[in-house]
């Protein structure tokens, strides 16, 4: 009896001995097949956990930071506790963690080859905004505007299909990045602009007979008394090359400015030339100035790859709400031989950021879209390496306090947008983006919307879904 | 006495009697009269496999309704699966439903005659709701949100039978509220019916009355007093609140047959079986429809037979004259897409799969998704078509499907037939605003002067418009093409 006792205990001995762990793992040069790809980035120390699948047949997976285990979780999913995530950034602030991650396969445990997260004290914004929607921007269907914290993983939808009638709706902006002051649109019947005014909605009419159309793109100016807008007449238009897909373009466009408190619009025949087309107006950090987008208006559908804007801006007075008349080129298409649109200035004026294509004024059906960042102090261009990828790379967005970039990117699969993050420092050096968390780490697998038009706000929104279904049928605030 | 003994036992095997014939019907009727509306409700979405999915069902009310109703629903891909899958379903709720009665009437006399009535009620019950059934939209997840909330009424029931006091019964009803609807949604509705039907029937001067009467009014408030939160939190109007997941349509038989017949076309053709398509057309008795003369072209477009059989059309419908938008109607889309994908237009095949997609319920359409990834898989963007691919992977049916069409795994006749169909695709980059047939048939045949069912959709559309120039300029430019049909047009003065 007691030999076979023996034999059994040398026999689990044995056994235990052959089962690895992690410990054991054999090392490889080969980087963690992450997805997504959260090797080497930079992230602020509010940011919610960086959940992640390994694209591999594992059973089991292990994080390491600085040595210590972190996370060890079956299957191929980690997803990191939400306050064991916090106490562990806020500890590093300012430091460079390493990262190992050792996953078991059917070889047993494998340990990836390590990498880095940068944890920056610099905070970002907690709360973003953007549309959901499928990749085919020429109609709709179920659009819902979101806001998440992007300290955790709370998401609400303040504007929703099922209580507006399925109605179109877009662009969310904030006034400076304020939850306090915003607008966005909602199409169709008894639809308008949607001014939040610390929580009060009101509807604006931001439409002249003479205009070509209501408002399309805007921006607030630093008092929240003006709102810079675009008028478009926008034209779908699709490639029959299968790679490039769609195409939007404006046979008309013009710029205005409406005035909040009087209900009156500024207009100015340098910013609504019937030869020209302006567009993508937003004001400059300081109120002084208007950066806008202008092309020559197109003759022909044959010559829209020739369609390239030049990003110019002009004097904007917001005591006498006067636009001035000398119009600056900042960048010049002809020379550049690119298009640009949507400009954005960082909130401390030091940085300008836009969006270069080879055509056009839709950017992200345009693969070979990318961010370029000019330094306003010294003219300096950076092509943004570090941030641009392949595919489209558009739609950006600045924190408040000037230090972080959101904006829309294709680079997983050329079709879906997801809303990357990039640290810019006080230098202008970028880090490499970093992909909205979710907390689910098959999140962007399983859906089939893009993130549309993302936008920072320093805090949650004061209004709720049934405040704009309330809203939807009030009357809108003419415009004179 | 022993005739006796037979007697009784006749009759208690008669219930299960009828109802295991209403079940055999009940399959049968389905099976028989409206087979292709299952695929089509199985291609009307997409569950996937996964954590993360399923937790999107908390996102609105009647989760475990619409998780298990879609869950199932995916099996409706199988033959006989889906009439199978709904003729079980309405014999549990009919089930669950006699039972139900047979509880309120618990304790009258007469209750074999009562027995009967709970008994033809729910045979009443599950009739009505094989009859909803029959329209496309109609989703498994309402009858089991059905199933659901009166079996938690039952079990409610069986609770208060057996605890018999208020302080049981008022906060279980408390309960039982929200947590239907939460579970199942306008199941809810079940509940407060049968409570209804259990307080009216018990003793009048039954002290019990009167402490069922106020956990009663006080459960009947709660929808009242939390509709605004529920609506807000659920992103749901007021009307939705209330029904979801239902949507009730009493769709009118005839229009149902025929739209049955329009699956039958539509899917035989989506299956590979061209030569079937064929046949029920050319032996078709029945008043024909546009989508039924729509998949003949198509099926003889596959079998480079449709320049001979054009002429036997009454009316064809080749869909060169269809346009696609915002009101286009959903079929119509998913037609759309069957013929770009055909003809070798990528861009528009991809952006009718897409809107296609976002028209179905929910955004989400497993047919299309794998027309999404076999277009990029033509086209050759693999990093667009593992999106869908990795989607399919994940799905209990079409795992293998996505295995076969992985670049790096896929089998030898996908790879065959990506590369048969990249032939065709547009090789030059033109900009077209709209979806004109002709301008994209003649931009495939300037890229691919090969592409022979390009050719012969654009001269038999021209000879459909009755446009002999044009018919004489285009096969003059993508000619020549030896079919019987475009030698007598060109003989035509």
């Amino acid at each position: 009896m007691t030999k076979h006792l023996l034999y059994i205990l040398a026999l689990i001995l044995t056994l235990a001995a052959c089962t690895s762990s992690p410990h054991d793992a054999r090392q490889t040069d080969e980087a963690a097949p992450m997805y997504p790809d959260y090797a080497d980035v930079t992230i602020p120390v509010n940011i919610a956990p960086l959940n992640f699948l390994l694209r591999d047949n594992v059973s089991r997976v292990c994080v390491y930071i600085n040595n210590v285990e972190f996370a060890n979780q079956r299957g191929n999913e980690v997803v990191f506790d939400l306050e064991a995530w916090r106490t562990l950034l806020a500890a590093n602030q300012g430091k460079t963690l390493e990262v190992q991650i050792v996953a078991e396969d059917a070889d047993g445990w494998k340990a990836y080859k390590p990498f880095r997260w940068t944890v920056t004290a610099d905070r970002v914004d907690p709360y973003l905004t953007y549309r959901l929607i499928e990749p085919d921007y020429e109609v709709y269907n179920n659009l819902v505007l979101q806001e998440r914290c992007v300290e955790n993983f709370k998401v609400r939808n303040f504007a929703d299909y099922g209580m507006v009638g399925n109605q179109c709706m877009n662009c969310h902006t904030y006034a400076h990045q304020e939850a306090g002051m915003s607008m966005f649109y909602l199409r169709g019947q008894d639809g308008g602009a949607i001014l939040n005014d610390k929580g009060k909605l009101t509807k604006l009419n931001l439409k002249r007979d003479d205009m070509v159309s209501g408002s399309v793109y805007f921006g607030f100016s630093p008092s929240d008394r003006y709102v810079v807008f675009s008028t478009n007449v926008i034209i779908p238009a699709f490639h029959s090359l299968g790679s490039k897909r769609m195409e939007v373009f404006d046979t008309k466009s013009d710029v205005y400015v409406a005035d909040l408190t009087h209900h009156v619009f500024i207009d100015s025949p340098l910013l609504a030339d019937s030869t020209r087309l302006e567009t993508f107006p937003t004001f400059s950090p300081d109120g002084k100035y208007i950066y806008y987008c202008t092309a020559h208006r197109l003759d022909s559908l044959g010559g829209l790859t020739s369609l390239k804007y030049s990003l110019c801006r002009i004097p904007f007075d917001e005591e006498t709400g006067k636009i001035g008349t000398d119009v600056d080129t900042i960048y010049n298409a002809r020379t550049a031989g690119k298009s640009v649109c949507h400009p954005r200035i960082s909130p401390d004026g030091q940085f300008l950021v836009y969006t270069v294509a080879d055509y056009g004024t839709f950017p992200i059906w345009h693969r070979e879209s990318d961010l370029q960042m000019m330094n306003l102090s010294t003219g300096e261009v950076s092509d943004m390496p570090k941030v641009n990828s392949a595919m489209s790379d558009t739609y950006h967005s600045w924190s408040s306090n000037s230090r972080w970039l959101a904006f829309a990117s294709k680079r997983d699969d050329g079709l879906y947008g997801k809303v990357y993050y990039t640290h810019i420092d006080k230098k202008g050096v970028c880090s490499k983006p970093f992909v909205l968390p979710q907390a689910h780490p098959s999140f962007y697998d399983n859906s089939l919307k893009s993130f549309n038009a993302p936008e920072q706000g320093n805090g949650r929104l004061p209004f709720s879904v049934t405040d704009v279904q309330k809203v939807l049928s009030a009357s809108a605030i003419e415009f004179r | 006495m022993k005739s006796t003994g037979k007697t009784q036992r006749v009759k208690k095997l008669l219930k299960p009697l009828l109802i295991l014939l209403w079940g055999v019907a009940c399959f049968l009727f389905f099976q028989t009269q409206f087979p292709y509306h299952f695929f089509y409700e199985e291609q009307n979405q997409l569950f996937l496999m996964d954590w993360g999915y399923v937790s999107t069902y908390f996102d609105k009310p009647a989760w475990l309704a619409c998780l298990v109703g879609d869950f199932l629903t995916q099996f409706y891909y199988y033959l006989y699966a889906g009439a199978a899958i709904l003729t079980v379903s309405l014999l549990i709720l009919g089930d669950l439903i006699r039972r139900c009665f047979e509880r309120c009437f618990e304790g009258h006399r007469r209750m074999t005659l009562l027995g009967w009535i709970a008994f033809a009620l729910a045979i009443a019950a599950m009739t009505l709701e094989a009859r909803l059934s029959i329209y496309e939209g109609y989703k498994l997840g309402c009858i089991i949100a059905l199933i659901g909330s009166t079996a938690l009424w039952y079990a409610h029931s069986t609770l208060n039978e057996w605890a018999h006091r208020w302080w049981v019964h008022t906060p279980t009803l408390l309960v039982l509220v929200p947590l239907t609807y939460w579970l199942f949604g306008f199941g809810l509705v079940v509940v407060f019916m049968f409570e209804i039907l259990r307080i009216a029937l018990l003793p009048r001067k039954s002290r019990w009355c009167y402490t069922a009467l106020i956990p009663f009014c006080l459960a009947a408030m709660l929808p009242n007093i939390f509709m605004h939160k529920v609506s807000e939190h659920y992103c749901l109007g007021k009307r939705e609140v209330m029904l979801y997941p239902s949507v009730i349509n009493w769709v009118d038989y005839d229009q149902a047959v025929i739209l049955e017949r329009n699956f039958a076309y539509d899917n035989e053709y989506y299956f590979g079986h061209y030569e079937k398509v064929i046949q029920m057309y050319e032996s078709n008795t029945e008043p024909e429809t546009e989508e039924m003369c729509f998949f003949y072209c198509l099926s003889l477009a596959q079998l480079d037979q449709l320049p001979d059989k054009l002429m036997t059309m009454k009316n064809p419908v080749l869909g060169t004259f269809y346009k696609i938008g915002p009101d286009t109607p959903l079929y119509t889309t998913k037609m759309i897409n069957e013929l770009y994908y055909l003809l070798g237009d990528m861009t528009y095949a991809e952006r009718a799969a897409l809107l296609a997609n976002t028209f179905s319920p929910h955004g989400r359409n497993v047919r299309m998704v794998k027309r999404l990834a076999e277009t990029n898989l033509v086209k050759g963007d693999d990093a667009a078509a593992m999106k869908y691919l990795r989607l399919l992977s994940k799905t209990w049916v079409y795992r293998q499907w996505a295995a076969n069409h992985t670049p790096g795994t896929m089998t030898d006749a996908v790879r065959q037939e990506v590369a048969r169909k990249r032939q065709f695709i547009n090789k030059t980059d033109h900009i077209r605003v709209g979806d004109d047939c002709y301008t994209i048939l003649t931009q495939l045949l300037d890229s691919n002067p090969a592409n022979t069912v390009a050719l012969d959709y654009l001269l038999c559309s021209d000879i459909v418009a009755r446009q002999k120039e044009v018919f004489h300029r285009d096969y003059e430019k993508y000619g020549p093409r030896q079919k019987a049909l475009y030698q007598q047009a060109l003989s035509l003065e």
